[in-house]
């Protein structure tokens, strides 16, 4: 009995799995497609749609907004966690409220902090919309992702280890530089590698506050929101899922490879 | 030097052992880290550098997350001319949220529809989470298998929308399939862009931020707590009752919160897959869109009040914070 329930819940995980990948399959498979319509069944393999995706100047150019856009992001998010990471260690006073205060990012719908930001750089600062005002809007969603994963690792242990390293009559930069650095560094690496995939994609933040040239959400959606789909839009999906994929893949080698692992 | 360290260690032993014993200090980490030592902090701006690490992101939240919302606060109360704004006070923004039959039925809808929402992404979320977490005994298989499942969410959200065409798309496969084995004869083109779709395809796109709290409480389950009450001789029902369903509780809570904040303020998803589906999230987007600013916020301030509630309600019932820092 409890066997076969077993069985049964593992078939199910295995649908679960195939149910959250099926956008990206429909994607990757409709990149191939010789076809130009979007019916089913796609009719053969061809890789001309990625032809004419390289040969369209504002594809490209939306790439290289949501590349600059993510980096800027993934820079100021990194260097935000590690600063309140190492601070939150030392158990600031109001630490569980500024925890909370971070974590509103995830928990207001990013549509109304854009719309608030959009407001802000018009009537207040007076400042034009380009990639650059989409970043503080972007670090807000980013950031709470990025003190989770860094908290996970300065938990009691890190300080065991470099304890144990003084007792060790370890200098403090010794400390650091062999313990506490090569401990940190795979978590550090991490929430780089996720807050710029988180902002790379992200839209519903970004759309309010961002002009033309767009990013590719906002390009992408665009173009969907006027019925203007084509083939050579999956060539493009195809290429930013390969992106997240890699940069995801990385993140979690370099945590499962870390000295010590943290389930997320 | 060799003495000093050794009193620390000793110290910050004690302290971990004492830490453990209360949970009021809550989160395991040494005092020894609080600097009192002097070890590490030497000098007197050293006592407060923690602290002062704490101003950029103070001020990052406050000017990039307080000030609009406080910015979108006096908005509400705005006059719009037709053309933009005007800060003349007034309340018939308000007026018109809460008074008219067509603002509160669309508020009324969406938190229907993000209530179902939440409710269809836990019933089809918790078994994966149950599965992750108490099937799957070896670290580094669980540890693949969660990534495996958290990497759909990486994927850039418009790149996903678009999957969904060649699928749900009059021409798509459902259709294709639907009209294979005989159910219709012609394909049916209320399948896509309709109000059943886009909640579809949220399902899909939020069920993620179900499974992963839920996965969170559901991991720290020692095994051999099921198997206490196995041999207890509790049924595998009422192990799960009794047991499990308990310690998931908090995940439960903050799935459900997440999801439901995640889908309100989802508007694309209606845009794009809800054909001429309205949300309180589309209306929002759709009126910053024409600059009409004050009415924009008006709803959001409603919504925002909403939420809190939700989320306040769910801080009582669990403590993030200490799911995070022990």
């Amino acid at each position: 009995m409890g066997e076969f329930l077993d069985r049964i819940i593992t078939a199910y995980f295995s649908i679960i799995v195939l149910f959250l990948y099926l956008p990206i399959i429909s994607v990757v498979i409709y990149s191939f497609n010789s076809g130009s319509g979007l019916s089913f069944p796609p009719i053969g393999f061809s890789t001309r749609w990625y032809s004419v995706l390289f040969g369209s100047s504002q594809a490209t150019g939306a790439l290289v907004q949501s590349v600059q856009l993510g980096l800027a992001t993934m820079v100021i998010t990194t260097i935000l966690t590690v600063i309140t990471g190492i601070s939150f260690r030392r158990r600031p006073f109001g630490r569980s409220f500024l925890f909370y205060l971070i974590l509103l990012g995830m928990l207001i719908p990013g549509l109304i902090y854009g719309l608030g930001a959009a407001i802000f750089y018009k009537q207040v600062l007076s400042v034009d919309f380009s990639i650059w005002t989409a970043v503080p809007v972007e670090v807000l969603w980013t950031l709470p992702f990025g003190l989770i994963l860094m908290l996970a690792r300065f938990d009691p242990d890190l300080a065991k280890y470099e304890n144990a390293a003084r007792t060790l009559g370890a200098s403090e930069t010794q400390v650091m530089r062999q313990v506490t650095l090569p401990l940190v560094a795979p978590h550090i690496t991490a929430v780089a590698l996720f807050s710029f995939t988180l902002s790379f994609g992200e839209l519903i933040r970004s759309i309010f506050v961002i002009s033309s040239p767009p990013t590719l959400p906002v390009y992408i959606f665009s173009t969907v929101s006027n019925q203007a789909l084509t083939p050579d839009f999956y060539a493009l999906g195809t290429i930013t899922i390969a992106i997240s994929f890699l940069l995801i893949l990385a993140a979690g080698a370099i945590l499962l490879r870390s000295p010590s692992k943290v389930p997320i | 030097m060799q003495n000093v360290s050794d009193e620390a260690f000793l110290k910050s032993r004690l302290a971990v052992r004492n830490n453990k014993g209360s949970e009021a200090t809550g989160p395991g980490l040494e005092p020894e880290e609080t600097g009192k030592s002097g070890k590490r902090t030497p000098g007197k701006l050293g006592e407060y550098a923690h602290i002062l690490m704490l101003v950029p992101v103070l001020a990052w939240v406050f000017l990039f997350l307080f000030v609009p919302l406080v910015i979108v606060l006096i908005n509400s109360f705005y006059t719009y001319t037709g053309i933009g704004v005007t800060p003349e006070i007034t309340l018939s923004n308000y007026a018109t949220v809460l008074f008219t039959r067509q603002y509160l039925n669309l508020i009324a809808y969406t938190l229907r529809t993000s209530a179902l929402i939440v409710l269809v992404t836990l019933i089809i979320g918790f078994p994966a989470a149950y599965y992750l977490a108490l099937k799957v005994r070896d670290e580094n298989k669980r540890f693949l298998l969660i990534l495996v499942l958290i990497i759909p969410f990486w994927i850039d959200f418009t790149t996903k929308l678009m999957s969904w065409f060649p699928i749900l798309g009059t021409n798509g496969a459902v259709n294709y399939y639907l009209q294979a084995i005989g159910v219709i004869q012609q394909p049916l083109t209320s399948i896509f862009l309709s109000e059943q779709s886009a909640i579809f395809v949220m399902i899909q796109t939020y069920v993620l931020f179900m499974i992963a709290p839920i996965l969170l409480s559901l991991a720290t389950i020692d095994v051999n707590l099921t198997k206490a009450a196995e041999t207890l001789g509790a049924s595998a029902f009422q192990t799960f009752r009794h047991v499990i369903l308990p310690l998931a509780r908090p995940g439960i809570i903050i799935g459900s919160a997440f999801v439901f904040v995640s889908t309100m303020g989802d508007f694309v998803t209606p845009r794009v897959i809800g054909g001429r589906m309205q949300t309180a999230g589309l209306v929002i987007a759709q009126q910053a869109g024409i600059l009409n600013w004050p009415l924009a916020s008006a709803l959001s301030v409603i919504l925002i009040a909403i939420t809190l509630v939700i989320v306040i309600v769910m801080f009582r019932i669990v403590k993030i914070a200490r799911m995070v820092f022990e």
